[in-house]
Parts: structure tokens; sequence; C-alpha cells
């Protein structure tokens, strides 16, 4: 996914020789511009605008109201109960208040060391002569697609106190003394940011390579060395963009829920995702609280995303103005080992041994480190084969994956093309709600969307539906950033020129934006279907028998540490949906385009 | 006692046909006579579907289910596996919400199910198969909530790690300082089961016993399940365990060790009731008294490796019968403000509110 | 018929962008919004073609209304028969030469556009390159295919907005005169939006200078080179020297004290000073006493710098501490006295302000 990589096009727009334009007061892409006018087919796209914002809206503040009722409540919804600013004190305890320091410790400390392994990763997959790029590429994306709980699964494996780590150190090497253990703060860290650094590969590698050549040449013209132009040019070029990953990580990490949940408990490391999973999931449940926790969780996650909505948008404006193509390649000499060390070390920790482990705890009966004692098994293999449920969960997520997905993509489509193309009167609002769910914790969202369909009158409850709802919701604005940052590149008189040839509006799009958008939509379409298939916090309160996916009868397994079938599971679903997916590219043709 | 069926209070009409032709044994105490049970059965073919929400083990419930759809071919069964809080949160929400999809419940109950035994929750009616059972399996004599399987407490502990004489036997060997930073659990809050044992330990006089695993460093897993992993793997050498995964688990070869303390230990009952508002409400009897009868119990017994409480079962391949144990009731010792009382200080020593 | 704008009115937020401004545009006439960057040219343009909205006026294209907010008339651009030539040309970079050209045809609903697209590109001599996609183009190539696309609609009416900025110089030169013969050829009116007073003087049938949003004045080609009536125009366009001469005697002075000889009589009042206006370009040097001055104006000055360009040198001239730029053959070395002679038709006193 690119997410808003900032670069202004370019092939229809050489910029770099124009002559002075009047930039100022013709805004194309501009902030503060007067709305475009509305003609033709202007009421049809001025009511969609208008149904597309209350479906926004709805999405995103039904769940949003039913959790503040929740937290003024001091009993669940629907229970005898009384009006209450108890749950919203309680968040001042000490307890809760160490609770929120090491979130925010733990969101810092991930994201920023996210960020700066992810970025340097992009920058030597992109930048440098390094070799290989293109493997590493395909599977940083593949392991951005590796579910969180997976990952920590497979670490738990290798690095708990009786793991393989341990197990080799003293049994095999008889060191006593030294311990690794990953149920602590460090290894919480550890294994996010593993899981984040293919987020913001993703999001910065568009940045990198659509970077405007002229400034390097300028530094280098300058007499700076390949790596002083890197320090003191590109790097800093890249700040907005680097900046605005560094918040969206810290977000994902302050969410994160399942990488805690498993690594946190046995420690005593509490986040505020997991506090608020222990304050509703085990007896006696505290419904308000989590919900005043899990508004006060969103409403930090809501800071932080106003701001990078802030800083992407000023970082689009003053990057931005080149041409793509013609970067010098940085020489790496003898930093080449460190780069090949960074990238494959990488992909071997988050990817390749995990995958590893899973196949191999697929084929065990109980766990031993030691590979020659373990009591080996196909059972699990037999009895996903032989399960009804297990075939029911495959259909239950093609269609989740398959039609959800689509549908976020046609929502995503039309808001970015209001916030970004037509600007009607509030359409920074559409924007800013759109964006909301990103930071909104599964788990939260889950118990939102819970309660207000329980008690709504549509016959969305307890069906397939409702977990769609949850996961467009969830993930809109990944599809929104993606299909965004190419609408952006695409330049305004290219829609213009339709119109003054005799085009509606309507016809426009049809005809010139939506073509030129089209691998940004097809990669919103994979993103999407891909994030539905790994989504398990905001499911695991809404699937029911017929509305089991994939990632929930993975979890239900996992939660009984019936690990076996978990990796098996897992494993085996992996493999179907990545071929259903690359079935799916020939189809559409976009095996060359799906990695925006 | 007559024991009015709250759906049936509703309307004159729905009473009327409940009475007559679906449910007459929700009016009396006694199990329905051979005619009523076909005519149940004929009915349940009608609704050709029954939705269970259950927190077996889903490995052994889809086992369980696909010999129950052999059997009875004419009745779909649907299964959603949910840990017992979620599980009974869920159902709460649904009920309050006139939203009904489950049809049979099987779960440990906590405070909240048994509320929803005064609430309307539960269906009355007396399944032919009890007969077979000692009176106790039917919780307060109500009718509705019927004890299907009882998990017990033990001690258990890695056989690689931990061997001969070092291997705990009573419960205080948990809080030794040999076992430092060794010793795992699955926490109360997650569990009435393991509130149960606490309040034993308590009864036993043991002292303040969160204070005591502080001290030791315990490590927190997620589950029975969780449990038995951590120990399997070595993350912790002891533990204490809620015995639902132990017989598969000593079934496979793993390494482990275990014991029920002479001491005496807790056992946590695993209970099944008809929903009141059932979707399909015959169907719904057919399950129950299936998961009662003798085929029922062996298959609970079999595949989810779970102590089954109808007599005269063949017993679990490597646990003693709970007969042979000194158990007491769990859930007696818990009344929900002993509870609330546990959780809330476990909580707050563990700093997790 | 042609264009018709009355009273234009354009206001970004706060800021007024164009400040009721009316001219016409004959039919087969080529005007041009020649102005600096940010004069309001642009916006002007975009109004006519519907791209922006206007604030208030009205604006007639071909004896219709398509801009009236008072009336709350707005005709959509597609609506307005227009062939519109960009900045950035915008070609479609998803459809080959040949499809950008008919595009106009084919929303318009037009079924046979192959011959039109073929006369199209006949017109601008890409004929060979109907096939083609856009990357495959040069820039002055793809600038072609923006204005077939433009007149493949038979439109009525062309608006150019700086089409030429992103060419070089040479390439330049020639599209300009296309454009011109093009626009001859259709006759229809056209409006070109340009900073460039060479493209303007060239193309133009009339020009139309503008400045902060206003129209400062408007006129032929030659009238507004040769004789502006403001200070503006004639910086604006071609290298400028102002002069202030003052009337005593019945006569203007230079500030060397030279009488300056005007083509006509030019009345003033005693004292007054007046700006005038004298090309760089239509002044030669002499040395003192040269006979060559007869008959001309002579002011006195002296060579202050000089760079020399080939087909002419360059001067800066003090004259009496004014400093004129002048672009002459004749030779001299830097402090030079020398004589400046400009014929009486080629200064020219601007109006009173």
């Amino acid at each position: 996914m690119s997410v808003k990589s900032a670069t202004v096009d370019t092939a229809s727009n050489p910029a770099g020789t124009a002559a002075p334009a009047e930039a100022p007061l013709t805004p194309r892409l501009s902030e503060g511009g007067a709305s475009e006018p509305l003609f033709g087919s202007g009421w049809l796209l001025g009511s969609l605008y208008l149904a597309v914002s209350v479906l926004v809206g709805l999405l995103v503040l039904i769940p949003l109201v039913a959790l503040l009722y929740g937290s003024l409540r001091n009993a669940a919804p629907g229970m005898p109960g009384e009006w209450t600013l108890a749950n919203w004190a309680a968040l001042a305890s000490p307890g809760i208040a160490g609770t929120f320091a090491t979130t925010i410790g733990i969101g810092i400390a991930a994201s920023i060391l996210s960020a700066v392994f992810g970025t340097a990763i992009a920058l030597i997959v992109h930048r440098t002569d390094f070799r290989g790029g293109r493997v590493v590429t395909a599977l940083v994306s593949l392991s951005f697609f590796l579910p969180s709980f997976i990952l920590a699964m497979a670490w738990i494996i290798i690095g708990s106190p009786g793991g393989l780590i341990n197990g080799i150190f003293e049994d095999v090497l008889g060191l006593e003394g030294w311990k690794v253990d990953v149920y602590t703060i460090t290894g919480i860290i550890f294994v996010m940011v593993l899981h984040q650094i293919p987020f913001v590969y993703l999001a910065m590698a568009g940045p990198i390579i659509g970077m405007d050549a002229t400034f390097e040449e300028a530094a280098r013209a300058a007499g700076g060395s390949p790596l002083a132009v890197l320090r003191r040019v590109t790097l800093p070029l890249l700040s907005f963009s680097l900046t605005s990953s560094l918040v969206l990580s810290f977000v994902l990490s302050i969410e994160q829920f399942a990488i805690p949940a498993l690594m946190g408990i046995p420690g005593h490391v509490t986040v505020l995702a997991t506090q608020l999973y222990l304050l509703v999931r085990f007896p006696p449940p505290d419904y308000g609280l989590a919900s005043a926790i899990g508004l006060a969780l969103s409403a930090l996650t809501g800071i932080a995303i106003w701001l990078q909505r802030r800083i992407a948008r000023k970082g689009r404006l003053t990057v931005t103005t080149g041409k793509a193509g013609r970067l010098t390649t940085i020489s790496l000499g003898r930093w080449r080992f460190a780069a090949n060390l960074l990238c494959w070390g990488y992909l071997a920790l988050a990817l390749i041994i995990p995958i590893i482990i899973l196949t191999y705890v697929s084929v065990l009966k109980y766990f031993t480190a030691n590979p020659l004692e373990g009591a080996y098994t196909l059972r699990n293999y037999v009895f996903l084969f032989d399960s009804g449920a297990t075939l029911r969960s495959f259909w239950n997520t093609l269609i989740v994956s398959g039609l959800g997905a689509l549908g976020g993509v046609v929502l995503a489509a039309f808001i970015s093309y209001y916030t970004l193309r037509q600007r009607p009167p509030g359409y920074r609002t559409l924007d800013f709600t759109a964006s909301l769910p990103f930071g909104m914790p599964g788990v939260v969202l889950g118990l939102g969307l819970l309660w207000a369909y329980a008690y709504l009158p549509l016959p969305i409850y307890g069906t397939l539906m409702i977990l769609i709802i949850a996961f467009v919701t969830r993930f809109l604005a990944y599809a929104t950033e993606t299909i965004g940052g190419r609408l952006v590149q695409i330049d305004k008189s290219l829609e213009e020129a339709a119109w003054t040839a005799g085009a509606t509006r309507i016809q426009g799009i049809g005809r010139i934006l939506v073509p030129l958008a089209l691998p940004s939509l097809r990669g919103a379409y994979f993103l999407l279907f891909m994030a539905f298939f790994r989504e398990i916090s905001s499911a695991v309160l809404l699937y029911t028998a017929s509305s089991n996916v994939l990632s929930t009868s993975i979890w239900s397994f996992f939660e009984q540490a019936n690990w076996g079938l978990a990796s098996s599971l897992s494993l085996t679903s992996m493999i179907v949906v990545l071929a259903f997916m690359y079935g799916l590219m020939l189809i559409t043709g976009g095996h060359r385009s799906a990695k925006t | 006692m007559i024991k009015r069926n709250p759906a049936a209070g509703r309307s004159l009409f729905a009473a009327i046909a409940l009475c007559l032709v679906l449910s007459p044994s929700a009016w009396s105490q006694s199990a329905p006579t051979a005619a009523q049970w076909t005519a149940i059965e004929a009915a349940s073919k009608k609704e050709a579907k029954v939705s269970i929400y259950h927190n077996l083990n889903p490995a052994g419930a889809e086992l369980l289910a696909n010999d129950f759809r052999k059997e009875i071919p004419s009745l779909n069964l649907e299964m959603t596996r949910l840990g017992s809080a979620p599980l009974i949160q869920r159902f709460s929400t649904e009920f309050s919400a006139n939203r009904h999809i489950a049809d049979v419940v099987i779960t440990f109950p906590d405070e909240a199910m048994l509320e929803g035994l005064t609430k309307g929750w539960m269906a009355a009616w007396v399944p032919p198969e009890l007969k077979n059972y000692p009176a106790k399996v039917n919780y307060e004599k109500k009718n509705m909530m019927f004890n299907i399987q009882t998990a017990r407490e033990a001690i258990i502990w890695n056989t690689q790690r931990v061997r001969g004489n070092a291997a705990p036997k009573e419960w205080a060997d948990l809080f030794d300082p040999r076992f430092k930073d060794r010793v795992g659990m699955n926490p109360p809050w997650r569990s009435v089961a393991i509130q149960g044992i606490i309040a034993y330990w308590e009864k036993l006089g043991l002292g303040d016993t969160a204070a005591k695993l502080k001290a030791n460093n315990v490590r927190f897993f997620e589950g029975s399940g969780g449990i038995i992993q951590a120990v399997i793997r070595g993350d912790v050498h002891v533990a204490e365990l809620t015995d639902l995964p132990l017989n598969p688990a000593l079934a496979d070869g793993a390494p482990i060790g275990f014991v029920y303390p002479a001491s005496g230990t807790t056992t946590s009952e695993g209970y099944m009731f008809v929903a009141a508002k059932a979707p399909h409400p015959n169907a719904a009897k057919v399950f129950a008294n299936w998961i009662l009868s003798g085929r029922g119990q062996l298959l609970l017994q079999t595949y989810a490796g779970l102590s089954a409480t109808r007599p005269g079962l063949p017993g679990l391949t490597h646990l003693p019968p709970t007969s042979a144990l000194k158990a007491t009731d769990g859930l007696a010792l818990t009344p929900p403000a002993k509870q609330k009382q546990i959780v809330d200080h476990w909580r707050k020593t563990f700093g997790i509110q | 018929m042609g264009i018709k704008v009355s009273s234009l009115v354009k206001i970004y937020g706060s800021t007024t962008i164009v400040h009721g401004i009316s001219f016409n545009v004959e039919d087969g006439e080529f005007v041009t919004l020649l102005g600096p960057s940010g004069c309001g040219k642009t916006t002007t343009l975009r109004c006519i073609a519907g791209l922006e909205r206007t604030d208030g006026g009205v604006i007639e294209i071909d004896g219709k209304v398509v801009s009236d907010p008072q009336q709350g008339i707005f005709v959509a651009p597609h609506e307005r028969s227009l062939g519109m030539v960009f900045q950035s040309y915008a070609i479609w970079p998803h459809m080959t030469v040949a499809q950008n050209v008919a595009f106009p045809l084919e929303v318009r609903g037009e079924k046979n556009s192959r011959e039109t697209v073929a006369w199209a590109l006949d017109v601008v001599g890409l004929k060979a390159l109907a096939g083609r996609q856009p990357s495959e183009l040069s820039g002055g190539q793809q600038q072609r295919v923006a204005l077939a696309r433009a007149i493949a609609g038979r439109p009525k009416v062309l608006l150019f907005d700086e089409p030429l900025s992103n060419l070089d110089a040479r390439l330049r030169d020639r599209t300009r005169a296309e454009i011109s013969r093009i626009q001859k050829e259709l006759a229809i009116p056209a409006v070109y939006v340009t900073h460039d007073q060479a493209e303007a003087l060239s193309m133009s049938d009339r020009i139309i200078v503008m400045d902060a949003g206003h129209i400062v004045e408007e006129g032929l080609p030659r009238t507004l080179y040769r004789r502006p009536m403001r200070r503006f125009t004639a910086d604006f366009i071609g290298a400028a020297n102002f002069l202030t001469v003052v009337h005593r005697d019945q006569a203007w002075f230079a500030p060397d004290g030279s009488v300056v000889q005007l083509d006509h009589v030019e009345p003033g009042e005693p004292g007054e000073k007046r700006e005038a206006v004298l090309r760089a370009e239509s002044m030669s040097l002499c040395a003192k006493g040269d006979p060559a001055a007869a008959g001309l104006n002579a002011l006195h000055g002296k060579v202050a710098n000089l760079q020399y360009m080939g087909p002419h040198i360059e001067y800066s001239i003090d004259i009496s501490g004014v400093l004129l730029n002048a672009l002459c053959k004749e030779e001299f070395e830097r402090g030079a006295d020398v004589l400046v002679t400009f014929r009486p038709q080629d200064i020219h006193l601007l109006p009173r302000p």
C-alpha cells in the first residue's frame, strides 16, 4: 500500500520546466480552495456525497455512541443500571494510569524502531545497488499479512523460558545462567517491531520511489557524498512521510491486542488493549470501565491520526514536485554485508522462522524443542479436511474478504473522490471520520458493534454482514490512503480536459479518473482482502456458528491452546487464500500492479 | 412446585400451542411420556436445525458434532465456540435484545448465568435421560441447568524438568521458593474454577495465596490449554491446572506428571441448558437429551477428554474418577460476593486494576 | 457572436481574484489575456470554461448566457462547446493519440468520428502517430495532440491556458505560428492566456493586459507596444525606458536639457512633468557632432556599461543621472561620451495619470 505517497504527477505535468504559473490562485491540489463547480450530473454526485457521508458517519458513530452509552452506565447495555461518571473517574486510578504509561512507552519504542528499520529496508531496497530487492519486497509484503497472533505464537515457541533458544542454550550448550524471555516489555516491543516493519516499509516505499531526483542531484553537484546526500537531503525531504508513518505505527502499536495479550499476560505486562480485554472477557466483567478505557484509547489514537493527517497534508505540498525515476543508485560498497544482514535477518525473524515453526508445530502431538524427540502426527490436517465447520469458515472468509473488500473499496473510492477531488462542504470531516476507526482498537470496535447491532432493529446481528461492517469500518482508512495516494498524483487538468471536451462529470470519472486510478483500486482491494482475512480482534465478539471465518477458527483453536490445529489451519488457510488471491490477480490482470 | 415457562406467559395462544403440541413437560416435573417425546422428535425434524453455544475444546466438539450428525441426520447442528465468560455475555446481550440464536448452551456457569435462572433465560423441562443420573446433576432441582461434566483442580509438572522426589505433592508446594519463577496458573479472573480452588486454599488455611504466588513470581497463562502448553514447553515447571485438557495430553504421551493433592480439591461443574426462547425448541431438547445419553456422555469423554457425569461410564483412560478424589463443589464455595472479593483481591495484588 | 464577459467577479475565500472585468471577443478574433503571474488571467479563462464558478457578472458564449450567478445560471463546461488546451496538455495517458482526439466526439455521441479525428490530426500534422501512446510522444507532439483534441469537437470557442510554457524556445516559435494559422482557418473566437509578451504580440488580434484582477488596458498589439496608455503596459510589454520630460516654453525637455521632438503636438502646462516611453531597440548611438544626428532627437550621455550580445550591443547610458537601456549596433567604449538618437515617432508620452 502507499500511504499518501506524495508525488504530484509528472507524466502530464512536467513541472520541472514550468514557467511560473498561477499556482496560488488556481489551486490544483490545493488547500483551502473553493469547491469545484457542480454541474450536469451534479445532483447525482451531490446526493451520493450525502449518502456516503451518512454511511461513513453511521459506520463509525454507531459503535462509538454505544460505547459512550456503556461508559456512562454501571451495567452492561440492556441490563438494569444507573447513570454514572464513576467509570471515567476510574481512569485516573494509579493502576490504569500506570497502564496508560506502559502502553504509551511501548508504543513510542515500537514505533520508533519500526520506523527506523522499515525506512532503512525501504532505502536499501529502492535506493541502493542491493541485489534481490524484488524478492525482499515480495516477502516483506507477505509478512505484512501474517496475523500478529501467529507471529506472537511463533515467538513464544522460540523465545519463551522453555522455548527453542533457551533449549539450545541449556540442553545443547550447557549454559545455565543466560536466559531469553519474551514474556517481557522488551519481548513485546521486539515482536511488535517485527510485525510493524512491513507497514512502515510499504508506507515509505512510495515516497522514496517517487522522490524528485533534482533535489538529490543538486546536492550531489554541490559536492555531497552519497551518504551525506542521504543524510542531509533525502531523509529531511522524507521527514514528512516518515513522521506520518511514525505516528501511524504508534497508533498500531497502542491498539495492538494479540501480541501484548499473548506475551504480556504471563509476565504481568498490561497495556490498555489487554486490560480492556481482561475487564470485558472475564467475570465479573466491568463493561463501563472497559468502555471508558476504550474511548480514552480511541481519543488518544484519534489525536494521533488528526496529527498525522495534518502532517501528511503539509508534506504533500512541500516535498512533492517532481518526476519519478532517474534517482541515483547509492553503491553499498563495504556496507553490503550489513544491508544483507538487515534485510534477510528481518525476513528470517519475521517470516521464515515463524513459518518453519508453524509447520513444525502443526505436525506435533505436543511441543518438544528437540525435533528428534518430537511425537509427530498428521491428525491436525486430517481433522481439518474432515471438518465441516472448517470448510464453512473457508467459504465465509471468501465471502467476507471477497465481497466485503469490494464494498470497502467502492466506499473508499467515493470517499477519496470527495475528499481529494471534489471537496464539497464538510469534506474534511468526512476524511477525518473515515480515518478514525484506524486507531480504534478492534476489541473496542467489536464491543460497540455487538451492543449496537444487538439492539438496532436491523437484520444484521449474527450474520456475515456484521463482520463485513466491522471489517470495512476498521480498515476503511487502508483503502482511502491507497486510493487517495494515487488520486493526488492524477493531475486535475486531466479531468478538466474531459469536461471542456464535452464530458459530464460522471463521464469524466468513468472515462478518465477510474481507468487512471485502477491500479490503486486493485491494490486497495487486495490489501483489504488480506486485512479482512487476518483480522481477529474485532471479529471475536461478533462471530456465530454460521458466520465463523478462518481467523476466528484459528483463534478459537489457539485460545484452547490447541496449537497444532491453530498452526495447521493457519498454514492451510494462508496457502488457500494466497492461491485464491493470485488467481484473482491473474483474472483481473493485476499481478503486475497489485503492489502499489 | 410448578415452573411457568416464561415464554408461555406472553400470549395465550403461544401457551396453548406450547402446552398442546410442543412442550407439555414444561408444565410438570415429570419427564415427557413416550408419545410426547415422539411428538417432540417429530417437531424437531420440522425445525431441522439446532444451534449450540459451547465452551468445549473446538477439536473435541467438532468430532462430537460429526457423530451427532451421523446419528440424527435430520438435524443440522451448528456450533459457536466461545470462552465461558464471553459466551455468557453474548447470550445475555442477545437475550435482552430479543435476538434469540442459541438453542442450547453448554458452559461453566458464572454469576450472570445463575442470575439468568430467575430472569427467564432457561427452559424448564425434564429430559428423558435424566432418570439415569443422581439428583444433584439437576441444579437446585429447577429442571433448567444440567451438570454434564466435571472438571477437577490438579497440580501438574513437566517430568523432564522436575524429577522424582522434587515433584510437588501438595498445594503449598506451589508457594515453595524452589519453584520461584517456575510456577504457572490460570488467573482467577479468567475462570470460576480457579476462584473455587482459591476459596478452598483459604479454607485449608494457606493464607494470602495471591501474595505468596506473587512472591514466587507466578506466570499467568490463558486458560487450562495455555497452562498445559506452557508446562509441556517448560516455560514453567509446575502449575495449577483445571484438568480439562489433561487426559488428552497424557494420552498423547506428553511429558507431564500430575497429582490431585490429598488435602482435597475442588470441582467445577459444566452445565447445559435449553434456552427458554430457543428458535428451535424441540431440536434443542433432542440435542440436549442426546448429550445426556450414554452415547453422548461417552463421546464427551473420549473426544473432549472430559470427566462426564453419567454413572456407569468406563472412566477416563489416564485419570481417576471424581468419586475417588476428596472433592468439594467449587461453585458452592464461591457465591457471587466471594467471587468478586477473590477477583478484586487478585487483580489488585497483580496490578491489573 | 463570440464571447462576452461583463463585470466578471471571482472570489476565493476572502480574496477577490477578479474585480468585475468586462471584454468581448468577436467571431474569429484571437484575444490574449496578458499579465504577470497572479493577475487573474487564468482564473478568468477558467471562468469562461466553466471550471470555476463565478461570483458575479455575466458570461455569454455565442449569444447564450453561460454564467450569471445573480440569475442562478451556470452552464456546465461540457455544454459550452469548448475546445481547451491546458498548460500541462492533459493528454490522457491511458488512451492512444487517436482515442484522445476522438474523445470529444464520442462523449457527444458522434458515431463516425474517424474522419474528424483524421482531419484534426492532419491539421496538427500528427496523422502518422494516431496509434501511439502519449508516453511515446515528445513534449511538442503532446502539445499538438492537445490542440487536435481541442478542435476535434468543432468547438464554438477555443481556450488556451499558457499552452507553450512547457516547450523549448525553438518549438515555441513554430507552434505559435501553427496555433494562429489553425485558429484563423477555423474562424472561431479564441482566448489565449500567457505571461509571455512575444506570444501575445505575435499571435493576437487584440491584447488585454491584466494586473491584480483588473484590466489595465486593451488594444491592438502594435498600439499597445508603441502607444501604451499606462506605464504598467509599457513596462510589461517589451523593454521600456522611462524618461521624465518637463514642459517649458511650448516644448518638452529631457533631463539633459535637450528638447524632445514628438511626431505630434502634445500640449502641456508650464512646468508639467510627464513620463515618456522610449524603447531600447529604437535608439542609436553616435559620437558628438556626428551629422547622422541631424533631424533626430539627440540626448547627451555617457556609456556606463555595455554587454556584447552579437547582433547588437546592450548599453547602459547615463543621461544626467538617469540610466537608459539601449540596444544598438554602433560600437563605443565604456566611459565614452555619446549622443543617443531616436526618431520623433519613437518616443511616446504617457497620458496624464
